[in-house]
């Protein structure tokens, strides 16, 4: 037979064998000793030192520890760190790390992987949002230097120490209270530093096959549909008890719903709340809730017309039935928001109140600022009329349910609003930009008060997060004072009184923290709904079948 | 003179896709923001963009960026996703088995029926066959086909519980052919119906331009049997306008059907381009435009080229 | 068997005519006939079955599906009339100037009317709301834009054809001005095949705007569009299906009126054009 009729017939038999791979039936799922994850987008990146997104974030944590890990009060406790020691003068960590913790590769995880982690998150080379957590860290501003970088060898004092196998020393240089808090996944999983010293973490192949100390290890990931991942059997903490966990993209959350009816996944993250009622009661079904520490708002420009007038302000707040709004829009779910901080912090401070709903005082207050109503019910000051856009994402259902809502309120106290719905890139742009008059969004939170209280409300933030050009010198000098307090209880007097004054200020409209809702099937227990972003992911290791 | 014209259209067809290409770069950079809002989470700023920015190599003049894109593309390297990173023809490749079995399916389905009616309908005018393929094909122009997916999902998912709702095949048994067909029925039906009746519209009344047209008559009078004139002479000339159609619906052959897929989950190449506008993902945004504007001039060259095949007075007019 | 088509026929366009004129006419009476108001909400009847009070029942917000439709109505019939004007005017006139001047002006008005379609369409709505924002004039804007180049063609192709006949020439000896022969005469003559186009083009342009609508485009809240309505009502299909139908049955039956209506001009005014051969 001629060469070219073999290579044809070659042809002919692969593909004969691929019609019969095609055909044969797929093993079927081991039942009830693995979970279906469904995930409304993929992740970019297992590695939680570039990861950037929240996707992200969620798939890498089941593979990855870190030094300390949160509880149900967001409080720290330890994880990878056995314990640790923090100087008298608050400028000193020490921590002993667990003996006889191994990577899913088998290698022994020691100090130094701790130190390369850390160094690695100050190189700027590396693209990496985790970086400004750890501004208190000696060294900081000439490890993190753009144009000229130190290396942590030139420096007098370094900002993290391996002093033995399992001791590692972190140097700050002012007293950050929130250190430990920074020190818990979803940012601060240790990397290996055996596979990735000298290697571009902005680029590795790590990055989409990682290896970690962490309950579960990586089989595969097949982008766009799914991440699985196995038991694994050393775990420092003890096996898990699931053997596979899976994630299974499935970007449309009525699909992801009928999905889990229909047996193709076990657990779903955010089902249309609407629906939650009837899953309650179906057999078979449960559902989880979880606390949040991000808060959506109706926000303004403080320093634009007419928003830079207390009294329209308080007015607006006034204006808004938020308890209303929660079970209208989001049938209940989610708590009041009356501050930067959620009601699960210990930096919450009950008796700060917002504005009650009272539609009377806020036309009274809007009057008394001068304006007066025009001919067409809407009020009107030195002849300009008190009306505005408001602008928001288009793609969040939540979001545009609430600007619908907030609009019908503003209008029954004489203010026209213009619903201006963006893409999200375009939107994120006018925000930095500070493009915009009135916005309505959610913004992601931390369990600890900073950095966000700092980004969002001190003064030299206005390039920043404090997009909305809020200034207060008093709120300045009480963040700034939070931000070097060595101890919980004085951050709590400083945050309490900031607090107090935003209030007083009332920037925004508070409106609510939306809960984290799931729904998973039953005989699956042992998630601990831990009230920060995608909490509940970190008791998958200790989530099993019961079979019942 | 026939291999000259069709030369120049060769060439006109190249100039045509450096111009598209140009025109969709600029159009994109225009709109404002970037993949940095998408790419990041909370932790966004302006310090965090401008990282994830240089990273992308968006920092670049906009020239430079145009040019290094060109010259990638001509040999065959479309660059990889923002989002994904991976190569951009992969994600085209990967779904393009899904897309080609919704629209070729569907494309297929609206061939195999509405040809044959249009032709009955034209044939036997007048009559109770045109009147029904008519109103037929009138309903189905004027469903949207996004409500059409969802009524077809109430009727045959909710309420009599045949055929799955969405997705491309059930977890964990992805090989299974029967799994496969069974998802695929509602979105071919959808996309199938509405194409099915504007080929039939125009299959109909092509062909009656065609037969009332004087050689046709002429021919008629000539005393020649009717089936060897409606064969030979009207139907070949009615081609024309039946590969006019198939042309024009091949750019959606390839550049699937967004409204559908998104009705249905549908993995197709329509919503990874949409996704990819509201997402800022250039490299798969150009990518995929690229190719469907490719698909598009290929498709008019080749109708052009059938055309003249099919009648030779064409290339002079 | 002649008779039954020639009833079919007319019956085709008076059934359309009557169809548009119903829509027209409910469009613009939308603010006096409308039984509540489109924005208001109400927690309390939340998705409740069509009944007494709330003909079509009410959507996730407790306004009236039945006020929502009409008003959705005047906003579809709002952006597809100024989308068809837009689109059948630029249309027209280009394909009218390629087509009576020929040559090299042909050629570049051809190849821009290719480029047009070549790019899909999506994406340049999808980039142009995303630039200038979304909203009624915008929408309609942009999809005039995607639209036009069809028009041309037509336009281009009848005025050729148009172009040839004896009274041109005839015109041309006694000295008309271009401007005269091409307004006066071709577009003139051409416009019974323009009218059928834009009847058929509001159909289409409904069609497209309820489909921005669905992917978040098009009109804004509060006011709603049919396209948006629907969006809302998928989520609520297994227990509200009146939320996403009867928006749909809207736009059905409004484009079905339009393509009725343009099929039977276009029979009215094709027998005339060849009678005049």
């Amino acid at each position: 037979m001629s060469m070219r009729h073999q290579g044809h017939r070659r042809v002919l038999v692969s593909l004969l064998f691929v019609l019969l791979g095609f055909a044969a039936p797929c093993p079927a799922r081991g039942a009830g000793k693995e979970m279906v994850i469904g995930f409304l987008g993929d992740a970019t990146s297992l590695n939680p030192l570039v990861a950037t997104d929240g996707q992200s974030y969620i798939a890498e944590w089941p593979m990855f520890d870190s030094l300390l890990e949160l509880d149900q009060n967001l409080n720290v406790r330890p994880l990878l760190a056995e314990s640790w020691e923090v100087s008298r003068d608050g400028l000193t960590y020490t921590f002993k790390l667990k003996k006889g913790v191994r990577w899913h590769d088998g290698k022994p995880f020691t100090a130094r992987d701790v130190a390369f982690t850390f160094y690695a998150v100050l190189d700027p080379k590396v693209t990496t949002p985790h970086r400004a957590y750890f501004d208190a860290l000696v060294g900081f501003p000439e490890l993190t230097n753009k144009d000229n970088p130190k290396r942590p060898e030139d420096l007098a004092q370094k900002p993290i120490e391996v002093l033995d196998d399992y001791t590692v020393r972190f140097r700050l240089r002012y007293p950050y209270g929130a250190f430990l808090a920074v020190l818990v996944n979803p940012r601060a999983g240790i990397i290996p530093e055996h596979l990735l010293k000298g290697v571009d973490l902005n680029t590795a192949e790590f990055n989409r096959k990682p290896v970690g100390t962490g309950p579960f290890r990586f089989v595969e990931w097949r982008r766009g549909e799914r991440l699985v991942m196995e038991a694994n059997a050393q775990y420092h903490g003890g096996r898990p008890a699931l053997d596979r966990l899976i994630y299974r993209v499935i970007p449309d959350a009525v699909v992801l719903l009928q999905e889990l009816r229909a047996g193709g996944v076990d657990f779903i993250e955010s089902p249309p709340l609407t629906e939650v009622a009837r899953l309650k009661q179906t057999q078979g079904l449960q559902v989880l809730v979880a606390d949040n520490t991000s808060y959506n708002y109706l926000g303004y420009r403080q320093d634009l017309p007419p928003f830079d007038d207390m009294r329209v302000r308080r007015a607006f707040y006034h204006a808004v039935d938020a308890g209303t709004l929660i079970r209208q829009v989001l049938q209940g779910y989610a708590a009041p928001a009356t501050g930067q901080f959620p009601p699960s912090s210990w930096a919450f401070d009950p008796s700060v109140k917002g504005y009650p709903f009272d539609p009377a005082r806020a036309k009274g207050l809007l009057a008394e600022a001068g304006w007066k109503p025009g001919p067409d019910g809407v009020l009107v000051k030195d002849g300009k009329r008190l009306s505005f856009s408001l602008r928001h994402d288009q793609a969040n259902q939540a979001v545009k349910d609430t600007a619908v809502v907030l609009q019908e309120y503003l209008k029954n106290v004489g203010a026209e609003t213009r619903l201006e719905p963006l893409d999200w890139p375009t939107f994120v742009k006018k925000l930095f930009a500070s493009d915009f008059e009135a916005i309505c969004v959610g913004w992601t939170n931390f369990h600890d008060p900073d950095p966000f209280a700092y980004t969002i409300w001190h003064s030299s933030q206005w390039k920043g997060r404090n997009f909305a050009h809020y200034r207060n010198p008093k709120v300045d000098e009480v963040l700034e004072a939070a931000r070097r307090a060595g101890s919980q209880a004085e951050r709590k007097r400083h945050y309490a009184e900031f607090s107090k004054v935003l209030m007083a200020d009332a920037p925004y409209v508070f409106l609510y923290f939306p809960q984290q809702v799931y729904v998973t099937r039953q005989g699956y227990e042992g998630f601990v709904p831990i009230p920060t972003y995608g909490g509940i992911y970190q008791s998958l290791k200790s989530v099993r079948w019961t079979g019942r | 003179m026939l291999a000259r014209h069709i030369v120049k259209r060769f060439a006109y067809a190249g100039l045509m896709l450096f111009g598209v290409s140009l025109i969709l770069f600029a159009i994109m950079r225009l709109a404002p923001g970037g993949p940095e809002a998408v790419l990041v989470g909370g932790e966004l700023s302006p310090e965090m963009a401008a990282q994830v920015r240089a990273r992308l190599g968006l920092d670049r003049p906009l020239p430079v960026q145009y040019s290094s894109w060109v010259l990638a593309a001509a040999r065959g390297d479309f660059g990889r996703s923002f989002k994904t990173g991976d190569p951009v023809a992969t994600l085209v490749v990967d779904r393009l088995g899904p897309t080609l079995t919704l629209t070729g399916g569907a494309l297929l389905l609206a061939l195999l029926v509405a040809v044959p009616l249009g032709v009955l309908a034209a044939i036997r005018r007048n009559t109770i066959w045109d009147a029904l393929a008519s109103s037929l094909s009138l309903f189905g122009i004027s469903f949207p086909s996004f409500w059409l997916g969802i009524m077809l999902i109430l009727l045959f998912s909710e309420v009599l519980g045949l055929l799955p709702p969405s997705g491309l095949s059930e977890y964990g048994r992805e090989s299974d052919l029967g799994a496969r067909l069974r998802h695929a029925v509602l979105p071919v039906l959808t996309l199938g119906l509405i194409q099915m009746a504007s080929f039939m519209r125009f299959t109909r009344s092509s062909l009656l331009e065609v037969l009332q047209q004087d050689y046709v008559r002429t021919a008629r009078a000539k005393g020649l049997p009717d089936g060897r004139v409606i064969w030979r002479h009207a139907v070949r000339n009615a081609l024309i306008p039946i590969v006019t159609v198939i042309g024009l619906s091949l750019p959606v052959l390839v550049g699937g059907a967004v409204l559908t897929e998104t009705v249905f989950a549908w993995p197709g190449i329509g919503r990874l381009a949409v996704g990819a506008v509201f997402e800022r993902d250039y490299p798969v945004i150009m990518g995929v435009n690229l190719m469907i504007a490719t698909v598009v001039i290929v498709a008019n060259l080749l109708t052009d080229i059938a055309y003249c095949l099919i009648d030779p007075r064409i290339a002079y007019r | 068997m002649h008779t039954f088509d020639r009833l079919w026929r007319s019956q085709r366009g008076l059934v359309g005519g009557l169809v548009v004129a119903l829509i027209l006419a409910v469009g613009t009476l939308a603010p006096a006939i409308a039984p509540y108001s489109y924005s208001t909400q109400s927690l309390l009847t939340r998705l409740e079955k069509p009944s007494a009070a709330h003909w079509l029942g009410t959507d996730g917000f407790g306004r009236d599906i039945l006020t929502r439709v009409i008003w959705g109505g005047r906003v579809s019939l709002e952006i597809g009339l100024l989308a068809t004007g837009l689109s059948v005017i630029v249309g027209t006139v280009l394909g009218g100037i390629a087509a009576y001047f020929g040559g090299a002006v042909d050629t570049a008005i051809m190849r821009v009317a290719d480029v047009f379609m070549a790019i899909p369409a999506l994406f340049l709505i999808l980039v142009v709301v995303a630039l200038f924002g979304a909203g009624l004039t915008n929408t309609a804007a942009v999809i005039g834009l995607v639209t036009w180049a069809q028009v041309a063609r037509i336009v281009r192709g009848e005025c050729l054809s148009l172009r040839a006949r004896d009274f041109v020439d005839a015109a041309r000896a006694l000295g008309a001005s271009h401007r005269r022969i091409l307004g006066r005469h071709l577009l003139v003559n051409a416009l019974p095949v323009i009218i059928v186009q834009a009847t058929l083009l509001l159909g289409q342009t409904i069609l497209i705007e309820s489909g921005l609508s669905y992917l978040g485009l098009g009109a804004q809240p509060p006011l709603p569009s049919w396209g948006n309505m629907i969006v809302e009502g998928r989520q609520f299909l297994a227990s509200a299906w009146w939320v996403a139908t009867f928006p749909g049955v809207a736009i059905f039956v409004t484009v079905l009126g339009f393509n009725l209506f343009g099929d039977g001009l276009r029979d009215a005014l094709d027998p005339r054009l060849r009678a005049g051969d």
